[in-house]
C-alpha cells in the first residue's frame, strides 16, 4: 500500500493510539512495530519535537514526539508511553505516543474525509476523522508526516531540553 | 553479470574474470615500475609470466581471441626479455595501450561472455614494434603506419557488436559497464582523428584518450565486480575459493589469500560490534546484581579479552594499503606529463599506510583531481621553469602518513603557486564573494575560495582540469568521509594540498563522559588532557567568565552541558563565583588556545563502534555519530571544536577575561 493512499472501497486496518487524551489512528501497515519507551537520548540543536535517539537491536533510531509535533501539550511523564517504529522510503523513525489502544478495521461509512476542524497537522497527511461508537479518531498518514521536511530543519535555538 | 552459455563453463569464466582482473592490475603496477626505470630481468620476467598466466587462463576459459591478443603482448615482452627489443618509452606506451584494451576486454566479458572487441589496431602496433625495432627500422616510419592503421580501425563495428550484445542480454541491471565500454569505443575514433591531424603526438593523444576512459572504466569494473560478488552469495564464495586455489596452482609466489565479499565482512563486523555490546551488558548486569560466582566472573572476564581480540582483528580486516591508489596516480602523472610536455619527477611516500577500504575507494577520485590540478595549473613547462631558474624537471610528491590517529595525505608540487589576487578577482567577477569584503579574508581563506562551487581560474577549459567543478568536489568528497581538506601555496615555490582523514569510519578511540546523567563519547584525538575530580582552584574573575588554573596556565571554563543541552543547565548564567572542589573537565585546543569544558564525569577511554545516525540528523552540528553503550543505551559522539564554535559567543566572552588576566 502506498503511504496515504486511502482507498475507501476497501476496508483498512488502523492502529489506534492515544495522544493527550485524544484518539489517533494510522494505517497499520506503516507501523513496523511498537516498543516500550526506553531512555531517549536528546540530540542538541534539533527541532523541539525531535525527542532524541534510542537504540533498537544495535541500530540507532530517532524519535519524534507526536504530541509536540501535533501541537499538544508535552507528555508529563518523560519515559511513559510507546514508540511506534515507522518505516517509509526514506528512513526508519520512531513516533512517541502516550499509549497504544487497539487495531481497528475502518470502512467508508466510518470516516469523514473533510471534517471542519482546525488542526496543526499538515492537511496533506491528515486522512480524516473516524467516528466509532462515541469517540472520534484522527486518522493520520504517519509515514508521510514523519518523512516531512521539517525533520531536517536544524533548530537554531540552542538546546532542546 | 555472466549469462548462461553453452560454449563456456560459467564457473571457469567466473574464475577467469576475477583472476584476470587481478593479473591485469598487478601487471599495470609492475609495468609502471618498469616504465620508471626498473628494467631488470626480474621485472621483465615477472611481466612475461603474468601475461603468460593470463593467456593460459583465458585459453582455459575458452576466449580464443583474447588468448591471441595476450599472445601478441607476450611476444613483445618475450623480445624485451631476449634483449632483441629495447624497452623504450614508446614500447611502454604501446604496452599501456594494450593493457587498457585488455582491461576493457575483460570488463566486456564480465558483462557478456560473447563479448569481443577489435584488438587489431593495437595488435598491429605491437607486432610492428616487435618487428620494426628488431629489424632496426626508424621511428618516423612507425608513426606513419600507426596513422594509416588507426584510420581504418573498425570502431563502428565494435560499437554495433556491443550494442547487439546489449540487446541480447537479458534485462539485467548491469548495463553500467556496457555503457562505459561503448563510451570508450565511441571515444576512440575521436582520438584517431586527432592522430591523423597531428602526427607528432600520436601516442600521447591516443593514450590519453584511452587512459581517460580507462580510468573510468577501471572504477566501473571494480564496481561491477563488487556487485557481482554481492549479488552472487554462496555460489560466488565457492568460486572465489577455487579461484585462489587456481592462482596458487598457477605458480605465482604469494601469500595464501582468500577473497571475501565486502558485505560478508561488514556483516561480520556489525555482529562483532553487537557482541561487544552484549558482553558489556552481561558484565554490567552481573555487577549490578552483585553476583559473586568466581567461575562466572572469570568466564566473563576471559570472554572480554577474546571479544576485544576479535574486534581488533575484525577491524583490521577492512584495512587495505593505499598503494593501489598511489599506483593509479603514477599512471595519471605519466600520461598527463607526456601530453603537456612537462617533465615531472613523481615521488610517492607511505604507500604502505593502511586505510579503511571504503576510504581508499573514495580517495581515488579526489587525489586524481589534485594530481591533475597540480600538473595542469601548478607545474610549468620546462622552458618556463628554466627561465625562472628552477630545475626543468618538476617534483610532485604524493605522501601518506599516520599522525595522531589520522592519516595525512599531501600532494605537493614545486610549481608556480597560487596567486591569491587572481583568485580573489576571479571570485568577485563570478559573484562568489562580495568585492567589499576583501579585508575580512585571511590568506588561507582566500585559498579556500578555490573550493567554492563553480570556481575555476583557468581561462581556457582544458582537457585535464579546469571544468570549474574541481576543488569543491574534492572538498565535499573528503568531508564526506569525515576528513579535512586545505590548501597552502607560495608563489613560485609551489602548492600543497592537504587531506586529513580518519583511519577508519567504523571505530574511534573515545572517552566516555557524562553530562546531566547522560553518557556521551568524545574522540580522544580532540583532547589535550582530561581533568578528573581534581582539586583545581577555580580562579573566578569578576563578571561572567570562569577560569581554572591549570599548572599555572589560566584557561577559560565552558559548561559543556549548557552548550549542548541549552537552557536546562545546572550552572547559572550569572556566573556567580562557584568554588568547585570536584572539577571534571576536558581540555581541548580551540583556535590555537586551550579551553576547558566542564563535564559531570569523565569515565574511561575505550574503543567505540560508530553507529550511523538517521538521515534527519546529517546536518546537525557538533555530532560525529552515535554509539550504543553496554547497557543498550544510545548515545552521541560529540565533535567538541564544532560545539565550541557553535557557541562561540561564550568563549569570546571568556577570552576577554583571559586577556584581562
Amino acid at each position: 500500500m502506498a503511504q496515504g493512499d486511502f482507498n475507501l472501497e476497501n476496508e483498512w486496518k488502523y492502529l489506534i493510539y492515544r495522544l493527550g487524551g485524544e484518539l489517533y489512528g494510522s494505517p497499520l501497515l506503516s507501523v513496523k512495530e511498537v516498543i516500550k519507551v526506553v531512555k531517549i537520548k536528546p540530540v542538541p540543536y534539533t527541532v523541539p519535537h525531535y525527542r532524541g535517539i534510542i537504540s533498537l537491536r544495535g541500530n540507532i533510531i530517532g524519535v519524534v514526539d507526536l504530541r509536540i509535533k501535533f501541537g499538544l501539550a508535552p507528555q508529563e511523564n518523560k519515559y511513559g508511553g510507546n514508540v511506534l517504529i515507522v518505516e517509509n522510503d526514506e528512513m526508519m523513525i520512531g513516533a512517541l505516543v502516550d499509549d497504544v489502544d487497539s487495531v481497528m478495521a475502518l470502512n467508508k461509512d466510518d470516516v469523514d474525509l473533510n471534517p471542519a476542524i482546525e488542526t496543526k497537522i499538515d492537511t496533506k497527511f491528515f486522512i480524516g476523522i473516524a467516528k466509532v461508537e462515541d469517540s472520534l479518531i484522527n486518522l493520520i498518514d504517519i509515514a508521510g508526516t514523519l518523512s516531512n521536511e521539517d525533520l531536517k530543519v536544524i533548530s537554531r535555538n540552542r538546546g532542546v531540553l | 553479470m555472466v549469462e548462461k552459455n553453452e560454449k563456456y563453463d560459467m564457473d571457469i569464466v567466473k574464475c577467469f574474470l576475477s583472476e584476470g582482473k587481478e593479473l591485469v592490475d598487478e601487471f599495470e603496477h609492475v609495468l609502471l615500475d618498469f616504465d620508471k626505470g626498473q628494467k631488470t630481468p626480474e621485472v621483465i620476467g615477472k611481466l612475461f609470466r603474468m601475461m603468460h598466466n593470463l593467456k593460459g587462463a583465458s585459453k582455459t576459459a575458452g576466449f580464443s581471441r583474447l588468448t591471441d591478443f595476450c599472445h601478441s603482448i607476450e611476444n613483445v615482452l618475450q623480445n624485451v626479455r631476449n634483449g632483441k627489443l629495447n624497452p623504450s618509452k614508446e614500447v611502454c606506451s604501446s604496452l599501456f595501450k594494450a593493457l587498457d584494451l585488455l582491461k576493457a576486454y575483460i570488463a566486456g566479458i564480465g558483462v557478456d561472455v560473447n563479448f569481443t572487441t577489435d584488438t587489431s589496431f593495437i595488435e598491429k602496433e605491437l607486432k610492428f614494434i616487435t618487428t620494426a625495432t628488431v629489424m632496426g627500422e626508424k621511428g618516423d616510419q612507425k608513426s606513419a603506419i600507426i596513422m594509416t592503421m588507426t584510420q581504418d580501425s573498425p570502431v563502428t563495428k565494435n560499437v554495433s557488436t556491443i550494442e547487439s550484445a546489449n540487446a541480447n542480454a537479458n534485462a539485467k541491471p548491469k548495463t553500467e559497464v556496457k555503457d562505459v565500454v561503448i563510451g570508450k569505443l565511441v571515444e576512440a575514433p575521436i582520438a584517431k582523428i586527432a592522430v591523423a591531424n597531428n602526427s607528432n603526438s600520436i601516442s600521447s593523444i591516443m593514450e590519453e584518450s584511452i587512459v581517460e576512459k580507462g580510468v573510468i572504466t577501471e572504477d566501473q569494473i571494480d564496481k561491477s565486480f563488487q556487485i557481482q560478488k554481492n549479488g552472487n552469495g554462496n555460489s560466488n564464495g565457492a568460486g572465489a575459493g577455487s579461484n585462489s586455489a587456481g592462482t596458487g596452482a598457477a605458480g605465482s609466489v604469494r601469500e595464501e589469500q582468500i577473497r571475501v565479499g565486502l558485505w560478508r565482512l561488514d556483516t561480520l563486523i556489525n555482529f562483532i560490534g553487537e557482541l561487544i555490546i552484549y558482553h558489556s551488558m552481561i558484565k554490567e548486569r552481573t555487577s549490578q546484581l552483585n553476583i559473586d560466582d568466581s567461575i562466572l566472573l572469570e568466564a566473563i572476564s576471559y570472554m572480554g579479552k577474546v571479544v576485544k581480540e576479535i574486534q581488533s582483528i575484525s577491524l583490521s580486516l577492512r584495512m587495505i594499503p593505499i598503494k593501489s591508489v598511489f599506483k593509479k596516480m603514477q599512471r595519471t602523472v605519466r600520461t598527463i606529463a607526456e601530453l603537456q610536455n612537462k617533465r615531472v619527477n613523481f615521488i610517492t611516500e607511505g604507500e604502505d599506510v593502511e586505510l579503511d577500504k571504503v576510504v581508499v575507494d573514495m580517495i581515488g577520485d579526489p587525489l586524481t583531481h589534485l594530481i591533475r590540478n597540480a600538473l595542469d595549473h601548478g607545474i610549468e613547462t620546462p622552458e618556463e621553469r628554466i627561465k625562472k631558474g628552477k630545475d626543468p624537471e618538476a617534483t610532485l610528491t604524493l605522501k601518506a602518513e599516520h599522525k595522531e590517529g589520522n592519516v595525512y595525505i599531501t600532494v605537493k608540487d614545486d610549481g608556480r603557486g597560487i596567486d591569491r589576487e587572481r583568485v580573489w578577482n576571479k571570485a568577485v567577477e563570478k559573484g562568489l564573494v562580495p568585492a567589499s569584503k576583501k579585508r575580512d579574508f585571511t590568506e588561507d581563506e582566500m585559498l579556500r575560495i578555490l573550493t567554492l562551487p563553480g570556481f575555476s581560474t583557468k581561462e581556457e577549459v582544458s582537457e585535464i582540469s579546469g571544468r570549474g567543478v574541481g576543488l569543491d568536489v574534492v572538498r565535499t568528497t573528503i568531508e564526506g568521509i569525515k576528513g579535512n581538506f586545505w590548501i597552502d601555496s607560495t608563489i613560485d615555490l609551489g602548492t600543497t594540498f592537504y587531506i586529513n582523514i580518519p583511519l577508519t569510519l567504523s571505530i574511534i578511540e573515545g572517552m566516555v563522559i557524562s553530562l546531566e546523567n547522560m553518557k556521551y563519547v568524545v574522540p580522544m584525538g580532540q583532547l589535550v588532557e582530561t581533568i578528573n575530580n581534581s582539586r583545581y582552584i577555580t580562579v573566578s574573575s569578576a563578571g561572567k567568565g570562569r577560569m581554572i588554573n591549570l599548572r599555572g596556565e589560566v584557561i577559560p571554563v565552558l559548561d559543556l552541558a549548557k552548550m549542548i543541552h541549552g537552557s536546562r543547565c545546572r550552572s547559572n548564567d550569572d556566573g556567580e563565583e562557584k568554588p568547585q572542589a570536584d572539577f571534571s573537565g576536558l581540555v581541548i585546543n580551540y583556535g590555537g588556545r586551550k579551553v576547558s569544558l566542564e563535564v559531570e564525569n569523565v569515565f574511561s577511554q575505550q574503543q567505540i563502534v560508530i553507529k550511523n545516525l538517521g538521515k534527519e540528523l546529517v546536518d546537525i552540528p557538533g555530532i560525529i555519530g552515535g554509539f550504543i553503550l553496554g547497557d543498550g543505551e544510545a548515545g552521541l559522539i560529540l565533535n567538541l571544536p564544532e560545539i565550541v564554535k557553535y557557541n562561540a559567543h561564550l568563549i569570546e566572552k571568556n577570552s576577554d577575561k583571559v586577556a584581562y588576566n
